[in-house]
C-alpha cells in the first residue's frame, strides 16, 4: 500500500478519521508523512504497541489534532456534539475519540451514530456472528437462530436449492411461533 | 513469599519442546478472550472503588470455580519486579501494566501438570477480564478450546456485557463481537532474506490479519520474528477466526520451506558471509544485548538449517531466546541483587557460547 501523501513510500500507518457528520475517511500514510503532518509525535510512533495494527482505532482516534493545514480536520468545529455525554457513564464523545475506547456498554447505543460507521470500517459489518452467552435469555437465542436460518435460506434460494430452502422456511416459522409464545409468557 | 516462588517456577518451567523441525517456524500460539462484567462501567472510566469491586468479585468467583482450583490469584502489586517482567515477556500481562499495577490481578495456573500450556486470566487491564492461553508451536485451536472452557466456567457465576447486534462488548471497539484475539509468533528468516515476506504480509492485511514485528518497535524487524493476529472480531464467528489463522500458520510453514529451498539452490556469498560473521560475534563478543542476540541466533539457526555452517551445535531457537531475556538472566544467573546492564549482557554472551560452541568448557 502506497502512502496517500507522498505517493512514494510504503504506507504503514493507517488513520481512520471520523468526522462529526459521521463520515469516515481512511488515510494510509508512511511513517515520515505521519510525523510531518503532525498527526503523531515521535513518541507515539515509537510506542511498540502502535505497530500492532489491532490498535489502529485506539491510536487513530487519539490523534485527531485540529490541524488546519490539512483538510481532513476541517470538520471539527461542531463543539456541541463533541461535548455530548453518555448518560450512563458520563464519558464525552471527545474523550472517546481521545482515548479510542468507550466508557460503558451503553455507549454503543448512546453514540451509535458516531461509532457505527467506524465499526463498519474496522470490522466486517456490524452484526455479531459468533457465540452468545450461555445465560443470555432463551428469546435472544431464538432470535439469533432465526436470523442465521434466514441467511441460510437466502443462500439456498440463490443456488436454487428449493428443497433445502423449504426445510429452512419451515424451521424458521416454527421458531417464530416459539418466539411468539415465549414473548407472551414473559409478559404474564 | 512462597506464593511468589510459585509464579517463578511456573514460568521457568514453561519449556517449549519441539519434536518436529517444522515447528520452529511457528514458535508460539496465543488466544485471548476479552470480557467485561455486566453492571460495571468499562475500565476506561472506572475508578479505584469500581476496580476493587471487580477484583473482589472475580476473586470470589475464582474461589468457587472448581476448574480454577489449580490456579493462583495474585494482585500485581504483590508480584516482585522480576517475576512481573517475566509475565510481561511472556505476554501474559501488558507492558504498560507495570506503570499502574494497583487494582490489577492475574490468575495463573500454578500446578505444573501441563508444562506445555500457560493459562491466565488478567483482571482489570484495559478490559475487565482477559482469558488467555499460550502454547508452543502451532496450537491455535487447542488454545481456543482451553480459553473457551474457562470462559464457560466463569460464565456460570458471572454475566458478561453482551448485545445481540454487537456481541460481547469491550471498551475498545476493535475487540467487540467475539472479543477474540488469536496470535501466532513466527520465525521466518528465509522469507525475510528472499523478501517473500512483503507479499505475504500484504495478502494477510487484505484478509483481515495484521502482521507486526514481535520484538522490534515500529517497522524494525528483530530476529526475523513476527506476530500475526486477527484484526476483525465482529462479523465473523470464533471458528472461522481459529480456522483461518490455523490455515495461515500452515501456509507460512510451507512458504518458509520454499524460500529456504530456493536460497539453498543459489550460491550466495553474502548469506554465507552473514552466517559466519554471526558465528564470529557469538564466539568472541563479550557483551551481547538481547536484540543483537536475537539477530545473531536467527541467522545462525538459518545457517544450520541451510547446511551452511556446522561449527556450532544444533539448538532450540525458541527455548534459547526465552532463556536469554533480561528477566530470565536475572532470575537464573544473578540472584538477590539488581544487575547492571553490562552484567546482564556479559552473562547473556556466556550463555549463548555455552549453548552453541562445540568446544566450550
Ligand atoms: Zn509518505
Ligand atoms: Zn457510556
Amino acid at each position: 500500500m502506497i502512502c496517500d501523501n507522498c505517493r512514494k513510500n510504503e504506507a504503514t500507518i493507517h488513520l481512520i478519521q471520523l468526522n462529526n457528520n459521521g463520515e469516515v475517511k481512511k488515510f494510509d500514510l508512511c511513517k515520515e508523512c505521519a510525523k510531518e503532518l503532525a498527526f503523531l509525535s515521535d513518541e507515539n510512533i515509537n510506542e511498540s504497541e502502535f505497530n500492532n495494527s489491532t490498535n489502529i482505532l485506539a491510536i487513530d482516534l487519539g490523534f485527531f489534532n485540529e490541524n488546519e493545514s490539512f483538510d481532513f480536520f476541517n470538520n471539527l468545529n461542531s463543539v456541541n456534539k463533541e461535548n455530548k455525554r453518555c448518560q450512563y457513564c458520563n464519558i464525552s464523545l471527545s474523550a472517546i475519540k481521545k482515548i479510542g475506547r468507550v466508557g460503558c456498554p451503553k455507549c454503543y447505543d448512546e453514540f451509535k451514530e458516531e461509532l457505527n460507521p467506524l465499526i463498519k470500517l474496522i470490522q466486517t459489518g456490524i452484526e455479531h456472528k459468533g457465540k452468545i452467552p450461555i445465560n443470555s435469555n432463551r428469546r435472544l437465542k431464538i432470535e439469533k437462530k432465526i436470523k442465521d436460518l434466514k441467511f441460510m435460506l437466502e443462500e439456498q434460494i440463490i443456488i436454487e436449492n428449493f428443497e433445502e430452502a423449504a426445510k429452512l422456511r419451515d424451521k424458521i416459522s416454527s421458531l417464530q411461533k416459539k418466539l411468539y409464545y415465549s414473548g407472551r409468557k414473559l409478559k404474564k | 513469599m512462597e506464593e511468589n516462588i510459585l509464579v517463578n517456577q511456573n514460568l521457568k518451567d514453561l519449556k517449549f519442546k519441539y519434536n518436529n523441525e517444522k515447528q520452529q517456524v511457528v514458535l508460539n500460539s496465543y488466544v485471548s478472550l476479552f470480557r467485561n462484567i455486566s453492571g460495571y462501567k468499562f475500565n476506561s472510566v472506572t475508578d479505584k472503588t469500581d476496580k476493587e469491586a471487580i477484583l473482589n468479585l472475580v476473586a470470589d468467583v475464582k474461589s468457587k470455580t472448581s476448574s480454577l482450583k489449580g490456579f493462583n490469584f495474585y494482585n500485581l502489586r504483590d508480584i516482585p519486579r522480576l517475576q512481573r517482567q517475566l509475565l510481561i515477556d511472556q505476554k501474559v500481562i501488558s507492558g504498560s501494566t507495570v506503570q499502574k499495577i494497583s487494582g490489577k490481578a492475574v490468575i495463573i495456573n500454578s500446578n505444573l501438570v501441563d508444562k506445555n500450556k500457560l493459562t491466565a486470566i488478567t483482571v482489570n487491564e484495559d478490559e475487565h477480564l482477559k482469558i488467555e492461553c499460550i502454547m508452543p508451536g502451532r496450537n491455535i485451536s487447542s488454545c481456543y478450546k482451553e480459553v473457551l472452557k474457562i470462559e464457560k466456567d466463569l460464565e456460570k457465576k458471572l454475566s458478561f456485557s453482551f448485545n445481540k447486534n454487537l456481541g460481547y462488548l469491550t471498551s475498545n471497539p476493535s475487540l467487540i463481537g467475539t472479543g477474540l484475539k488469536a496470535t501466532i509468533i513466527v520465525h521466518v528468516p528465509s522469507m525475510v532474506i528472499s523478501t517473500r515476506i512483503v507479499d505475504f504480509i500484504k495478502n494477510l492485511n487484505q484478509t483481515g490479519y495484521g502482521v507486526s514485528s514481535f520484538f522490534g518497535e515500529g517497522n524494525e524487524i528483530i530476529g526475523n520474528l513476527f506476530q500475526i493476529s486477527n484484526l476483525i472480531t465482529l462479523g465473523k464467528n470464533e471458528e472461522s477466526i481459529i480456522e483461518e489463522l490455523t490455515a495461515i500458520s500452515k501456509n507460512i510453514i510451507e512458504e518458509e520451506e520454499e524460500a529456504k529451498k530456493e536460497l539453498k539452490s543459489t550460491d550466495n556469498f553474502s548469506i554465507e558471509d552473514s552466517v559466519y560473521r554471526s558465528f564470529g560475534m557469538i564466539k568472541y563478543a563479550k557483551l551481547l544485548s538481547f536484540e543483537e542476540s536475537l539477530e545473531l541466533l536467527s541467522i545462525l539457526k538459518f545457517g544450520i538449517d541451510l547446511g551452511i555452517i556446522d561449527e556450532i551445535k544444533k539448538f532450540d531457537f525458541y527455548e534459547l531466546i526465552n532463556l536469554i531475556s533480561d528477566s530470565n538472566i536475572e532470575i537464573n544467573y544473578i540472584k538477590n541483587k539488581k544487575a547492571t546492564l553490562d552484567e546482564i549482557d556479559f552473562i547473556r554472551a556466556c550463555v549463548i557460547r555455552e549453548k552453541l560452541l562445540k568446544d566450550y568448557n
